[in-house]
């Protein structure tokens, strides 16, 4: 593989998946090349691409539990592999619940599953939740391939619409191990950033408002949000608490927060083929 | 005093849900040669104050009929019981290959939302203490399939990719009997 080599994302389509086309538009937007790739095509297909992206939706209509039946599927097993190499796999939204039913998200007992996304249970809100939030990023710097073009601590507004967001698990120690490691990429927060466990800062109820949690690698991320819908600054409500109420029109014709999750991820898969 | 009632529903159609779970439990996880059927069953697991057993049965009848929030008449039917619902499956299979498996969430929202939307939309109150729900799975195994109530632990307990399906157990919990 050739530094010039173009780079190639493979975008899951399950059936359900409804955020395929303009995730896959978001990563061509962001330099690399997208292709929509069908879950029922032969696995081994998967390993010529760079990169992954499990988009938002409703795969098998959430039968069971969202994820739950998608990350049976084969296609996951060759993603398992092809992670385990270090390439790098975003699940957005439905995307991330499949990540984690499949067990690469927290990812510390490779192959076991470690966490739930569990059903909305905020203080003061249960359910579906579709609305804008604030994120922040690690404070330390970014640990991962999804966060590098981002500044330690920086407030982001992103999209939400889940039922099932809220990130669970059994064991304390595991939400110790992760928060020490530094998994949780993401926090909901408020305009100034300040973490606050209350709905509608924190949307869903997420320990520790996670919002999109890493591998231990970091090459893996399930983020709950959709960058995909805020690729430009036009997507994003002017309306918004935050800097962004000053924007004018030109500032709305400028690449979003959103887009920086993909330009990351390009840059990611270049360092990797420098052997940086 | 307290007791309890027991709404079931079903769908009048076939169950997409259940569909795609045996779907998955034969096609990607190998149990195409132990399960021959599954089925499945919404249960909403009330608690009353009210010992009498026809007061029940008709507060019961009342929540399924006249209220919106546990029966869709166009496409559910429902029992009302007064007792846990094992021995209502329809089919031949023996007694000793079916198995049920009742999964509910750690934090049940649907059932504390159900209360609250009695309180507060109905004006029913009296009489109810408490309200959960849970997904009703059953499981028909082959005949002379060995440890069919081992087997469906297994099934329900997700561990990893290639083990369980029903429950998460990071935020549900399951019951077999």
């Amino acid at each position: 593989m050739n530094q010039s080599d173009p780079i190639t994302i493979a975008v899951i389509q399950y059936p359900g998946t409804n955020c395929e086309y303009e995730t896959a538009s978001a990563v061509e937007a962001a330099g690399m090349s997208a292709e929509i790739f069908r879950w029922n095509r032969h696995p081994e297909e998967l390993i010529r691409f760079d990169g992954y992206v499990l988009a938002g939706g409703f795969s098998y209509q959430d039968r069971v539990r969202a994820g739950a039946i998608a990350a049976k599927k084969q296609i996951i097993g060759t993603l398992i592999r092809e992670a385990a190499i270090g390439k790098p796999v975003l699940g957005i939204c439905n995307g991330a619940q499949i990540l984690i039913e499949s067990g690469l998200v927290p990812g510390n007992h490779p192959g076991h599953v470690e966490m739930s996304l569990a059903s909305n249970a905020a203080a003061g809100w249960r359910g579906y939740f579709c609305d804008w939030v604030y994120l922040r990023c690690q404070e330390k710097g970014a640990s991962g391939a999804f966060n590098l073009d981002f500044t330690p601590g920086e407030i982001i507004p992103m999209p939400v619409a889940h039922a099932e967001g809220r990130f669970v698990s059994s064991d304390p120690a595991l939400l110790d191990r992760i928060t020490q490691s530094d998994q949780i990429a993401f926090r909901y927060c408020d305009a100034e950033g300040r973490y606050q466990p209350s709905f509608p800062i924190n949307p869903n109820g997420s320990f520790l408002n996670a919002a999109g949690i890493y591998n231990p690698e970091g090459n893996v991320l399930a983020f709950m949000p959709h960058p995909e819908r805020a690729a430009w600054m036009r997507q994003i409500p002017l309306d918004l608490d935050g800097s962004l109420r000053t924007a004018t029109l030109e500032h709305c014709r400028m690449p979003g927060p959103g887009l920086r999750f993909f330009t990351s991820m390009k840059r990611f898969i270049s360092n990797r083929r420098t052997g940086r | 005093m307290t007791s309890n009632i027991t709404i079931i529903t079903e769908m009048k159609t076939r169950d997409a849900i259940a569909s795609s779970a045996f779907h998955c439990l034969v096609h990607d996880l190998a149990y195409n040669n132990r399960i021959v059927k599954l089925e499945r069953r919404e249960c909403w697991r009330i608690e009353l104050d009210l010992p009498d057993l026809a007061a029940r049965m008709e507060l019961g009848r009342r929540l399924a009929e006249e209220t919106k929030l546990f029966v869709n008449p166009n496409k559910h039917l429902y029992t009302v019981r007064t007792s846990p619902p094992e021995s209502i499956i329809r089919t031949g299979a023996s007694e000793s290959s079916i198995v049920h498996v009742i999964v509910t969430e750690r934090e049940d929202s649907a059932g504390k939302g159900a209360l609250n939307q009695l309180r507060s939309l109905y004006r029913i109150d009296r009489h109810i203490d408490s309200i959960s729900f849970g997904f009703l799975y059953t499981l028909i195994f082959a005949p002379g399939v060995a440890d069919p109530m081992g087997l469906a632990a297994e099934i329900a307990q997700l561990t990893d990719r290639a083990h369980g399906l029903l429950c998460n157990p990071h935020s549900q919990m399951f019951e077999v009997f």
